[in-house]
C-alpha cells in the first residue's frame, strides 16, 4: 500500500489472466473434475481451450475484447497514481468488461445469434455452448478489479475486502435469485415459442381453472389459486391455535413433561416434509390402521376421505403446528409478568387480565405465527403430492404442468408467479408491519414479577387441545420408525428387515463390498451434496450477516431484503425458475449436481444469515474496530477475530443448512437428474408406485443420520464451552504499575 | 507552534445523512504531545477520535498523520492505535495474543513477538499474566493490556476513548496518572477524548473544547480555565459564575467594566464597549462583613459546609453567585447581608 504496486489489484489480475488464457472457457461436458481436459489443453481442442485461444484459433472473436479489459487495468496499477483516477480506470474497465461478457453471452448462444441483426455479421457456425470455469474465474476477476476501483474511489469506506465481499454477495443474489426469477417472470409473457405474447399471457393468468369459483355453486372444482389460498388460511388458523396451546402449557403451566414438550419444535427441521403425508396414509388410508379398525368395528367401507383437503390439512397442521410453537414461545415469554401484576393490582381478575392484557400484547405475534404457517403451506409441495387426490393446489400444479404431459412452461411460469405473488404479500405483510409492531415487553431492566398462572378453564383447554394432538404427533413419528420394518402394511404386520436391505443392501462381492442397495445411489449423493453445499452456504451467509451488521452502506436496507427474500421464495418456484433460466448458455447447469448445490444455497443462505446476524449482535463492534486500528485489515479481523467468536454460529449455519438441503423437496424436484438423485426425490417416487415399505424405512433412515448431525453439533458447541476454563480464577489484586 | 505536527485537521465535516456529527473543524497535534479532546457527550469529540484513527472517513476536508495525507485511508493503513473505552480485548485470546496481535498480523517473526510483548507487558507492570484470558483480569488491569497492545505497535499517534469511563472512582485517578507517565516516558503521540474536565486539566498538554460538533475553543489547561473564550467554556472548565457587566470603554488593552454598582479595570480581550459576562471563579470572592469600595452588597441565601471549605449561595441584584470560602472560623449566617470583594485573579470577561 505503501509505495510501488497494487498487490490487491494484480492478485485479482493474474487469477483473471489465468481464466483466461488456461482454464477452458466453456462448460465441459463431462465437468471440470474429469480431468481429461487437462491434457486436451487450453490450446487446440475446441471444447477444453481457453477464452483467448477461443477468440484467435476458433473463431470465436467476440472473446477478444474481454483481453483488453484483463491488461487496461494495469494502468492503475502503480500505487503513485491519483487513487480517484486509478479508481475510475477500474470501475470503468470492470464494468465494461462485465458488461461484455454478459452481452456475449446473451448474443450469442448455442443455436448461434439470439438477435438477427446480428447472425449476417458473425462467422459461420458461430455459436456457443454455457460458460464454464475459465468465463466464471474472468467474470470473478473482473467484478473484484470493479469493486477495487469502487474502494479506491472511497466506496466501503475505501475499504477493498468489504468492497469486495458487498459485490460478490449482490452478484451471486442477482445471479442466482433475481436472474432465475426475471426469466420465470419473462416466460410468463411469451408463448411456447418465444415470441412475446401479452395478450397470452393475460388469458392466462385469468385462467377459469386457477381463478374459477365454480366449487361455489356447483359439482366443477375451484381454481388452484382459490385452493391454495383457503388451505393455507386453514393451515395458518389451526397451526397457531396448536402452538398457542402448547406454548401456554410450556411458559405458563406447572405441566410435567414441558421438556419434551419442547422438543416437539426439533422435528420439523430432521423431516423431510412429506414424511408426515405418508404415515397419515399409513394410518388413515384406505389400508390404514386406524382405517381399518373402524372398518372392522363398524363396518363402513374403506374410503379416500383422506385424499383431498381434509388430508393435507391435516398434514401440514401436524407438520407445521412445531414452528408455530416455536414463535409462540418467545411470545408468551415476552410477556411481561409485571404489566399483568399491573392489571391484577388494578382488580381484574385472572381470566380478565388474560383476555385485556395478556392476549392483546401477543397479537403481533400471533399474527406472525399465523403469517408463517401460510407461507409454509403455500410453500409445501410434497404433503400435496401425496395426499392432494382431487384437490389440486398451486405448488403441485406447477410441477405437473412442467413435467407431466402438459408440458407448458408458459402455464407453469404464470401458476409460479401466482404463487409468488401470494408468498410475496405475506413475507412483505410479516417484515414490514409485524416488524414494527411488535409490543416488545421485554427490557434489559430486571423483571421481578412472576408470570401468572392461566386461570384453570383456559389451563385445561390448552392440555384438551395440545395433548391429544402431541400423542398423535408422537404415533405418527413411532409409525415411521415401525413401517418400515414390517412386510405389508394393512396386511401383514409380521417383522422383517426384508425393506431396509433392500434400499440398503452390502454384499460381498468378486472386488470387495458391493452396494447393491436400491437406496445408496440417491443416499450417497444426497449426503454429499447437502455436505458440499453447507460450507459456501454457511460461509455466504455469515458474510452478509458482517456487512448487514458491521458495515454502514448505500443501499443496505435495499440489500438486506434482497438477502432474504429468496426464504419468501416458494421452492417450486425456484425450481422452475432455475429449470428455465439455467438450461441453456450462458449459464448451462441443469442435469448437474452443480445445480442442486447451487440451489441449495440460495435457499438456504437466509439460515446462516440469521445465525450470523444474532451472534454477532452479541459481539461487541468495538472488538473489530480495535483489531482494524493494530493493522489487521478487515479479512485478517475476519479471520482471526470474528470467526472464532463466531464458531457457534457458523456451526449452526453448516448442521442447518445441511439438514435442509437433505430433507428439501419442493426446488429439487425439477433439479434432479439419473446421474444426481436426491434421497426425497427418490422417497417420492418409490410412494408414488405404492412401495411404502421401502419409502418409510428410507425415511427412517434419513430421520437418523439428521438426528445424529444435529446431536454431533450439539455436543460440538457444549464441548467448545466446556474446552474454556469452567471455572473464573479471581481477579489478582491491583498491583503498582 | 514549531515542533513538527503529528495530527492535522484541515477544515473537516463528517454528516451521516442531515446529522453533522463534526463541523469544519482544524487543529493540529505537535509531536509527543498530548492532546485532549473535551466536551459534553453529543460535541463530536469521539466522532474526531475516530476520524483520526480511520474508523470513520470526513465527508469534506483533509486529515494528515505526520507528513501524509490519510483522508482516504482505511484504519488498517494508518499508524495509528487506539485504547477503547470497553478496551475490546478480544475475549478468545490470553493476555499474552492480545498484545502480540498487531504484530502476528504484520507476521513478524515469532522471536521478535514474544520479546516485545514481555517488554510489553513489563512496561505496563503486567509480568507473568500473559498466560490468563482476559476476563480473569480486573477492570484496571484489562485497561493496561489494551495501552501494552496499543503501544507495542509504536503508533506515530496514540487514541484514548475515554479510557477510565469503566473504572472505579477510586481508581481512576491512578490510572489516569499512570496513562500520563507511560505516555511522556515513551513520548509518544496522544489524542485523549474525555467528558470530564477535572481528567482534562490533570493529562493534557493541551485541551481542544468541543461544543455542538465545532471547535469551542483549544489552548492549555491554564489557557482555558484563566482565560475561556466563551460563556459554554467558562462553564465547562471549572465552575464559574456569569454575571452580566457593562463595559463602558475600552483603551489599550483596559476596559472599565461596571458590574451593578461596583466598577472594576479588567483587561478587555478585545471586547467592545457594551453589555458582556463577567465569569467569576467561585473561589475568586472574598466575603466582608462591612462594606467598602468596590464591594458588591449580598444576601446569604445559603450556606453548606463540606469540610475544606464552605459553599455559599448568594443573592445579588447582579444575579445568584456561587462563592467558596475556605474561611471556616467564622461562618456567615444565612439570611444575613455581607459584601462581595472580587479579586484580581479569577476574573474575566467574555463575549455575552
Amino acid at each position: 500500500m505503501h509505495s510501488g504496486i497494487d498487490r490487491t489489484l494484480l492478485g485479482w489480475l493474474v487469477v483473471g489472466w489465468i481464466g483466461f488464457t488456461v482454464l477452458p472457457w466453456y462448460a465441459l461436458d463431462d465437468g471440470l473434475f474429469d480431468h481429461s481436459w487437462i491434457l486436451a489443453g487450453p490450446i487446440v481442442d475446441r471444447d477444453t481451450a481457453s477464452g483467448l485461444f477461443q477468440g484467435l484459433l476458433h473463431r470465436r472473436p467476440w472473446l477478444l475484447p474481454l483481453f483488453a479489459a484483463l491488461v487496461l487495468p494495469l494502468a492503475a496499477l502503480p500505487t503513485r497514481g491519483e487513487p480517484q483516477r486509478r479508481g475510475l480506470i477500474l470501475i470503468a474497465v470492470g464494468l465494461a468488461g462485465l458488461g461484455w461478457l454478459l452481452v456475449q453471452g446473451f448474443a450469442i448462444d448455442h443455436r448461434g445469434a439470439t438477435v438477427s441483426w446480428l447472425a449476417s455479421r458473425l462467422p459461420p457456425g458461430a455459436r456457443q455452448p454455457g460458460i464454464g470455469a475459465g468465463g466464471a474465474t474472468v467474470a470473478t476477476s473482473l467484478l473484484f478489479v470493479f469493486t477495487h476501483g469502487a474502494a479506491l474511489r472511497g466506496a466501503a469506506k475505501g475499504d477493498s475486502f468489504v468492497a469486495g465481499a458487498i459485490g460478490l454477495v449482490v452478484a451471486l443474489t442477482l445471479l442466482f435469485v433475481f436472474f432465475p426469477v426475471a426469466t420465470v417472470l419473462s416466460s410468463a409473457v411469451r408463448d411456447n415459442a418465444g415470441a412475446f405474447a401479452p395478450g397470452l399471457f393475460l388469458a392466462k393468468v385469468a385462467d377459469g381453472r386457477i381463478w374459477g369459483l365454480d366449487c361455489l355453486w356447483s359439482d366443477y372444482r375451484c381454481g388452484v389459486a382459490w385452493n391454495s389460498l383457503f388451505l393455507a388460511v386453514l393451515v395458518g388458523v389451526t397451526t397457531t391455535a396448536l402452538g398457542l396451546a402448547f406454548a401456554l402449557l410450556v411458559v405458563r403451566t406447572g405441566f410435567r413433561h414441558k421438556r419434551l414438550l419442547r422438543q416437539l419444535t426439533l422435528l420439523p427441521i430432521i423431516t423431510p416434509p412429506f414424511v408426515i403425508g405418508l404415515a397419515i396414509i399409513l394410518l388413515f388410508g384406505r389400508n390404514g390402521t386406524v382405517t381399518q379398525l373402524v372398518a372392522g368395528l363398524f363396518g363402513v367401507e374403506p374410503g379416500r376421505w383422506i385424499y383431498g383437503l381434509s388430508g393435507i390439512w391435516l398434514a401440514q397442521t401436524l407438520a407445521f403446528t412445531p414452528i408455530a410453537f416455536l414463535v409462540l414461545i418467545g411470545v408468551v415469554e415476552g410477556v411481561s409478568p409485571s404489566l399483568e401484576e399491573a392489571a391484577q393490582t388494578l382488580r381484574a381478575d385472572a381470566a380478565r387480565t388474560f383476555a385485556t392484557i395478556s392476549l392483546p400484547l401477543m397479537r403481533p405475534g400471533l399474527a406472525n405465527a399465523f403469517l408463517l404457517g401460510f407461507i409454509e403451506s403455500l410453500a409445501d409441495f410434497g404433503n400435496p403430492l401425496v395426499l392432494s387426490g382431487n384437490f389440486d393446489v398451486l405448488s403441485t400444479e406447477i410441477f405437473f404442468a412442467m413435467v407431466g404431459a402438459q408440458h407448458d412452461a408458459g402455464r407453469a411460469a404464470v401458476l409460479a408467479i401466482v404463487l409468488l405473488g401470494f408468498t410475496l404479500a405475506a413475507f412483505w405483510a410479516q417484515q414490514s408491519w409485524l416488524g414494527r409492531a411488535g409490543y416488545t415487553s421485554v427490557t434489559g431492566k430486571g423483571e421481578s414479577g412472576l408470570p401468572m398462572p392461566l386461570t384453570p378453564a383456559i389451563e385445561r383447554l390448552c392440555r384438551a387441545v395440545a395433548l391429544p394432538w402431541a400423542l398423535l404427533t408422537l404415533a405418527l413419528y413411532g409409525l415411521i420408525m415401525v413401517g418400515g420394518f414390517v412386510k405389508f402394511w394393512g396386511r401383514d404386520y409380521s417383522f422383517t428387515l426384508e425393506h431396509l436391505w433392500r434400499a440398503f443392501a452390502v454384499v460381498p462381492g468378486d472386488h470387495g463390498l458391493v452396494w447393491s442397495g436400491a437406496a445408496w445411489n440417491s443416499f450417497t449423493t444426497t449426503l454429499l451434496i447437502a455436505a458440499v453445499s453447507a460450507l459456501p452456504t454457511a460461509a455466504i451467509g455469515l458474510l452478509t450477516a458482517w456487512l448487514l451488521v458491521r458495515q454502514r452502506f448505500a443501499f443496505q436496507r435495499a440489500f438486506e431484503f434482497a438477502t432474504m427474500l429468496s426464504f419468501a421464495i416458494p421452492g417450486t418456484v425456484i425450481g422452475i425458475a432455475y429449470i428455465l433460466a439455467f438450461n441453456v448458455p450462458p449459464i448451462e447447469m441443469t442435469g448437474t449436481g452443480l445445480i442442486l448445490i447451487v440451489a441449495f444455497v440460495f435457499r438456504n443462505m437466509p439460515v446462516g444469515v440469521r445465525a450470523g446476524i444474532a451472534t454477532m449482535a452479541q459481539l461487541d463492534r468495538s472488538l473489530d474496530e480495535a483489531s482494524l486500528t493494530l493493522r489487521a485489515s478487515n479479512a485478517a479481523t475476519v479471520r482471526r477475530i470474528l470467526l472464532p467468536l463466531l464458531r457457534p454460529a457458523l456451526l449452526a449455519a453448516l448442521v442447518y443448512s445441511f439438514v435442509r438441503a437433505m430433507t428439501a423437496i419442493s426446488a429439487v424436484v425439477f433439479l434432479v437428474s439419473a446421474r444426481y438423485e436426491m434421497a426425497t426425490t427418490y422417497i417420492l417416487g418409490r410412494v408414488e408406485n405404492g412401495d411404502y415399505g421401502l419409502a418409510v424405512a428410507y425415511c427412517c433412515v434419513l430421520i437418523v443420520v439428521m438426528l445424529f448431525a444435529i446431536l454431533l453439533f450439539q455436543w460440538l458447541v457444549g464441548t467448545r464451552r466446556l474446552g474454556r476454563r469452567p471455572v473464573p480464577i479471581p481477579a489478582l489484586a491491583e498491583t503498582p504499575a | 507552534m514549531s515542533r513538527p505536527e503529528a495530527v492535522r485537521f484541515e477544515s473537516v465535516s463528517k454528516s451521516y445523512g442531515p446529522v453533522v456529527a463534526v463541523r469544519e473543524i482544524s487543529f493540529s497535534v505537535a509531536r509527543g504531545e498530548l492532546v485532549t479532546l473535551l466536551g459534553p457527550s453529543g460535541c463530536g469529540k469521539t466522532t474526531t477520535l475516530r476520524l483520526i484513527a480511520g474508523l470513520e472517513l470526513p465527508s469534506s476536508g483533509q486529515v494528515f498523520i505526520g507528513e501524509r495525507d490519510v483522508t482516504r485511508l482505511p484504519a488498517t493503513a494508518r499508524d495509528v492505535a487506539m485504547v477503547f473505552q470497553s478496551y475490546a480485548l478480544f475475549p478468545h485470546m490470553t493476555v499474552a495474543q492480545n498484545v502480540a496481535y498487531g504484530l502476528v498480523v504484520q507476521g513478524r517473526p515469532k522471536a521478535e513477538v514474544g520479546e516485545r510483548v514481555a517488554v510489553a507487558l513489563a512496561m505496563v507492570g503486567l509480568e507473568g499474566l500473559g498466560q490468563r484470558f482476559p476476563s480473569e483480569l480486573s477492570g484496571g488491569q484489562q485497561q493496561r493490556v489494551a495501552v501494552a497492545r496499543a503501544v507495542i505497535l509504536e503508533p506515530q499517534v496514540l487514541l484514548f476513548d475515554e479510557p477510565l469511563s469503566n473504572l472505579d472512582a477510586r481508581l481512576r485517578r491512578r490510572v489516569r496518572e499512570e496513562i500520563r507517565e507511560l505516555q511522556q516516558k515513551l513520548g509518544i503521540t496522544s489524542v485523549y477524548v474525555t467528558h470530564d474536565q477535572s481528567e482534562a486539566l490533570a493529562v493534557s498538554d493541551r485541551i481542544v473544547v468541543m461544543d455542538r460538533a465545532r471547535i469551542a475553543q483549544e489552548g492549555t489547561p491554564r489557557e482555558l480555565y484563566e482565560a475561556p473564550a466563551s460563556r459554554f467554556v467558562a462553564e465547562f472548565i471549572g465552575e464559574a459564575n456569569l454575571l452580566p457587566v457593562e463595559i463602558a470603554r475600552a483603551r489599550s488593552g483596559h476596559a472599565m467594566v461596571r458590574l451593578g454598582p461596583v466598577d472594576l479595570e479588567l483587561p478587555a480581550r478585545d471586547l467592545p464597549p457594551g453589555p458582556a459576562l463577567l465569569a467569576v471563579r467561585p473561589h475568586a470572592i472574598r466575603l466582608a462583613r462591612e462594606p467598602g469600595n468596590g464591594r458588591l452588597p449580598v444576601r446569604i441565601a445559603k450556606a453548606t459546609y463540606l469540610g475544606a471549605h464552605i459553599e455559599y449561595e448568594l443573592e445579588s441584584e447582579v444575579g445568584a453567585i456561587l462563592v467558596i470560602d475556605r474561611a471556616l472560623e467564622s461562618p456567615l449566617v444565612t439570611g444575613t447581608t455581607a459584601f462581595a470583594e472580587l479579586g484580581s485573579s479569577g476574573l474575566c470577561l467574555v463575549p455575552a
